[in-house]
C-alpha cells in the first residue's frame, strides 16, 4: 500500500452522510424499453449490475471482479458477466483460465441459453460467463441478439448478475448499461478519463431518454441532442429541455421525471490524494448542474501497487489481500449499493 | 397525470440557493459551509471534472452564484428571512408522501402548485432580449449580479455588510475546515461583496432599457384566460386605473414602459387575467406581499433584497423583462422611502 490519500474524517467508519441517496427511489425506471424482461416472474435473477466507464484501462474488470467477489460473500449467488465484446478479460481478473464455452457461443447462435456458458470461478456462489473471444469483429451485437440475451440473463440461476462493460460508447454497451439495475461508471482522476466518462454519460443519457416510450413525441429532438450539429443547435440537455418545453410542457415534465430516473452510481479509482477523492464529488456536481441527473458517488479506492502484483499473478484482489483497504473499500461500496438500491424483483411479483 | 416534480423552465434551477449549495433545506451551519467549499472548489479554474461539459463563462457564473447563495445562507438571520419568504409549499422534501396531495392539477404552467423555485421564469422563447439561448445551463443568472449588492445595501447592520469592512473580514482561508466558522467569512467573500457594492452605484444610473427589451407573447405559453374572479378583481383592484386591454394592446403598452410601479404591475396581472392566488401558487409569495407591492406599501415588505426578489418573481409571472421591471420598481421604491433602502456606505 503506497500512496494512501487521507481520507476524509467523514469516511471512516459506517456510511458516511454525503454518500446518501434516497432509499424510496426505485432503482430501475417502470418506463423501460427492458421493463418487460426485467419483470419476467420467472426469473431468480434479483438485481443485474453493471460496471461501464467509457475508458478503457481505468479498472473496469478489476472492480466488477471485486464486486462479484464481495457480493457473493455478502448477499447470495453471484453470477460475473463479461460483456466487453471487443476485450473480456474478466476470467483472468478472476484468476480463471479461458473457458472453452464463452458468450461467442451464444452471439453466434450456437447455443440459445446463457446457462450452458456458466462456468464455476472457484469462488464459493460465484459463477462466469467468458466474454467473447473467439469472434474478433463483434464490437456491436443486433437489437434481436440483444433483447435474447437480455432474456436469458433473467433466466439464470443465480441471485445477482454483474456485467462488465467494454470500452466505448456502443449502442450494445449503453444499451447493456441501461438494462442493468445499479449502474455504475468507473473513472480515474485524470482528465481523459473523465472526458470519456462525460461521454459514457451523455451517450447513455440520451439513449436512456431515446428508449423511453413516455418520451416518443421528443424523440425527434432527442435524436437532435445526440449529433451536436443538428438545425435546431441543441447542444446540452438544457437546449433539448428547453426544445420540449417550447413544443409542450407536459411533455417537459415527463423527459425531467425520465432524467430523474437515470441514476448511474461512480466510482472513482486509483486515488491518490484528496484532491482525487474530491474529483468524484466535483464529478457529481456538475452532472446535476449539466445533466440534471443525480449521480450517486458511491466510493473511491485507493491507488494500490498491490493491484499490480494480483494482476500479474492473475489471482483475484479480494483473494490475494483480504485485509487491505482497497478491499475494505470495495466491501463498503457492496453494502451500501445494497443498502441504497434495496430493490428485491421477487418483491414486486 | 401525477407528476412529482415541479416544473420550471429550466432543466436545473440554480436560482434556488439550496440547489446551488446542494444542500437540503434543515442543513445546519456547518454543513452548509462544508457544502459551499466542496462545490466552490469544484468550479475553481482548472479542475479536471469541468473538463468538455462545463465553458469558462458558465464556470465563472456559477461561482458567483455560489458566493451569492452563500452570502444568504451562511448568514442566520438573512437565511431565515429567505426561509420565510423562499417557504417551500410543505415543510417536506418533494419526494415525501405528503407532496402528492399537491400535484394533482396540473393545467397550466401557472398553475402548477408544487414549486418550489424561487426564481421560476419563463420559457426563454419569451424573452426577446440579449440573453443567447444557447446558454442555457447558466439559467437566468444574468439578471442577478445586480441583484445582490442591494442585497446587502439595505442592512448596515447586519454582519455580513459590516464583515466586508472589518479587518477580520481578511480572515482564514477557504480551505480551513475550522467548524466554528460561521463568523469568520472567507476572504474573497467579503472581497466579493465590496466589488458587487461598488458595482451597484453604476447599475442603479443605468437608464432602464425597457423598450428594447420587450416580452413578446410566447406560443408555447398560453396566457390564461381571465376567470370570474380575476376579472372581478379588475373591477375592484385596478381601481379604475384601467378597464381590461386586450392582450395586443397591453404588449404595446408594455412595450413602451420605463417607469413601472405597483399599480402598472396590477394591470398587467390582470390585464394577463392572472389571478393574486396563481401567481401566489407560481411564486410562493404571500398574497399580502403581491398586494402591498402592488400598492406600493413599503413598510409592509421586508428587507429591499426580497422585495427585489418579490417584484423580479412577479415580473417573471407576468411575462415581463424582469430585469428591467425590478430596477426601475426598486429606483421608485428606494425614493419613497430612503430611509429602508439606506446604504451602508
Amino acid at each position: 500500500m503506497q500512496g494512501k490519500a487521507s481520507p476524509p474524517s467523514s469516511l471512516a467508519g459506517d456510511l458516511p452522510p454525503i454518500f446518501t441517496s434516497d432509499p424510496n427511489l426505485e432503482p430501475f425506471s417502470k418506463d423501460s424499453p427492458f421493463d418487460q424482461l426485467k419483470f419476467s416472474p420467472q426469473s431468480q435473477v434479483r438485481q443485474t449490475w453493471a460496471i461501464g466507464g467509457g475508458k478503457g484501462g481505468v479498472g473496469k474488470s478489476l472492480v466488477a471482479s471485486s464486486l462479484a467477489i464481495a457480493l457473493s460473500r455478502a448477499a447470495g449467488k453471484v453470477t460475473a458477466l463479461d460483456l466487453d465484446l471487443g476485450g473480456s478479460n474478466l476470467h483472468t481478473a478472476l484468476g480463471t483460465d479461458l473457458p472453452k464455452h464463452t458468450l461467442s457461443d451464444f452471439i453466434t447462435g450456437r447455443t440459445d441459453d446463457l446457462k450452458t456458458l456458466v462456468v464455476p470461478s472457484g469462488i464459493p456462489d460465484l459463477t462466469l460467463i467468458s466474454g467473447a473471444q473467439d469472434c474478433v469483429n463483434v464490437t456491436q451485437i443486433d437489437a434481436a441478439v440483444e433483447r435474447k440475451l437480455f432474456q436469458s440473463i433473467m433466466n439464470l440461476n443465480s441471485d445477482y448478475v454483474v456485467m462488465d462493460l467494454g470500452a466505448g460508447t456502443g449502442f450494445s454497451t449503453l444499451d447493456f448499461f441501461l438494462f442493468s439495475d445499479i449502474g455504475i461508471i468507473v473513472l480515474l482522476p485524470e482528465p481523459t478519463s473523465i472526458e470519456n466518462a462525460y461521454r459514457f454519460i451523455k451517450s447513455s443519457y440520451y439513449r436512456h431518454l431515446w428508449h423511453s416510450p413516455s418520451l416518443i413525441e421528443a424523440r425527434p429532438l432527442i435524436e437532435m441532442a445526440m449529433d451536436t450539429r443538428n438545425p435546431k443547435g441543441i447542444k446540452s440537455p438544457s437546449d433539448l429541455y428547453r426544445e420540449v418545453t417550447a413544443k409542450s410542457p407536459e411533455l417537459s415534465l415527463r423527459l425531467k421525471h425520465q432524467i430523474e430516473r437515470f441514476r448511474p452510481k461512480l466510482i472513482v479509482n486509483q486515488a491518490r490524494t484528496q484532491a482525487d477523492i474530491d474529483i468524484g464529488f466535483s464529478v457529481k456536481s456538475v452532472c446535476k448542474k449539466y445533466f440534471g441527473i443525480d449521480l450517486d458517488y458511491v466510493g473511491y479506492l485507493d491507488y494500490d501497487s498491490a493491484v499490480w502484483q494480483t494482476v500479474r499473478r492473475k489471482r483475484p484482489l479480494l483473494l490475494e489481500f483480504p485485509n487491505s483497504r482497497l478491499v475494505s473499500s470495495m466491501e463498503r461500496i457492496v453494502q451500501y449499493l445494497l443498502k441504497s438500491c434495496p430493490h428485491q424483483r421477487s418483491s414486486l411479483k | 397525470m401525477i407528476f412529482e416534480e415541479k416544473i420550471s423552465s429550466q432543466l436545473t434551477d440554480l436560482t434556488d440557493y439550496y440547489e446551488v449549495l446542494d444542500i437540503k433545506r434543515h442543513a445546519n451551519s456547518s454543513e452548509i459551509r462544508e457544502s459551499y467549499l466542496r462545490i466552490k472548489a469544484t468550479y475553481q479554474k482548472d479542475n479536471a471534472a469541468l473538463y468538455t461539459l462545463i465553458s469558462p463563462s458558465e464556470r465563472e457564473d456559477m461561482l458567483r452564484k455560489i458566493e451569492e447563495a452563500y452570502q444568504v445562507l451562511s448568514s442566520p438571520d438573512l437565511k431565515r428571512e429567505y426561509d420565510s419568504v423562499h417557504a417551500k409549499a410543505s415543510p417536506f422534501d418533494s419526494d415525501s408522501p405528503f407532496s402528492d396531495a399537491l400535484s394533482d392539477s396540473l393545467d397550466s404552467p401557472l398553475d402548477s402548485p408544487n414549486i418550489i423555485s424561487i426564481d421560476r421564469a419563463p420559457p426563454m422563447e419569451s424573452f426577446s432580449g440579449e440573453e443567447n439561448p444557447l446558454i442555457a445551463p447558466t439559467t437566468d443568472f444574468e439578471h442577478r449580479p445586480a441583484s445582490t449588492p442591494s442585497l446587502f445595501s439595505g442592512h448596515s447592520t447586519h454582519p455580513v455588510a459590516a464583515r466586508t469592512s472589518s479587518p477580520q473580514a481578511q480572515g482564514p482561508s477557504p480551505t480551513s475546515s475550522n467548524e466554528k466558522s460561521q463568523m469568520d467569512h472567507p476572504t474573497n467573500v467579503a472581497m466579493n461583496l465590496g466589488h458587487f457594492e461598488k458595482g451597484i452605484s453604476t447599475t442603479y444610473q443605468e437608464p432602464v432599457r425597457s423598450s428594447s427589451r420587450t416580452t413578446s407573447p410566447s406560443s408555447s405559453t398560453p396566457a390564461p384566460t381571465p376567470s370570474a374572479t380575476s376579472s372581478t378583481m379588475a373591477s375592484t383592484l385596478a381601481g379604475g386605473a384601467a378597464s381590461t386591454p386586450t392582450l395586443s394592446e397591453l404588449d404595446k403598452e408594455i412595450a413602451q414602459q420605463t417607469h413601472w410601479t405597483g399599480p402598472l404591475l396590477r394591470k398587467v396581472r390582470i390585464g394577463r387575467g392572472i389571478s393574486i392566488e396563481e401567481v401566489t401558487q407560481a411564486t410562493k409569495i404571500t398574497k399580502a406581499y403581491i398586494l402591498a407591492i402592488e400598492e406600493e406599501n413599503y413598510t409592509k415588505l421586508p428587507a429591499p433584497v426580497f422585495i427585489r426578489g418579490f417584484v423580479s418573481q412577479m415580473a417573471r409571472q407576468l411575462r415581463l423583462p424582469a430585469n428591467d421591471v425590478t430596477h426601475s420598481y426598486m429606483e421608485r421604491a428606494k425614493q419613497a422611502l430612503p430611509d429602508k433602502f439606506k446604504s451602508s456606505k
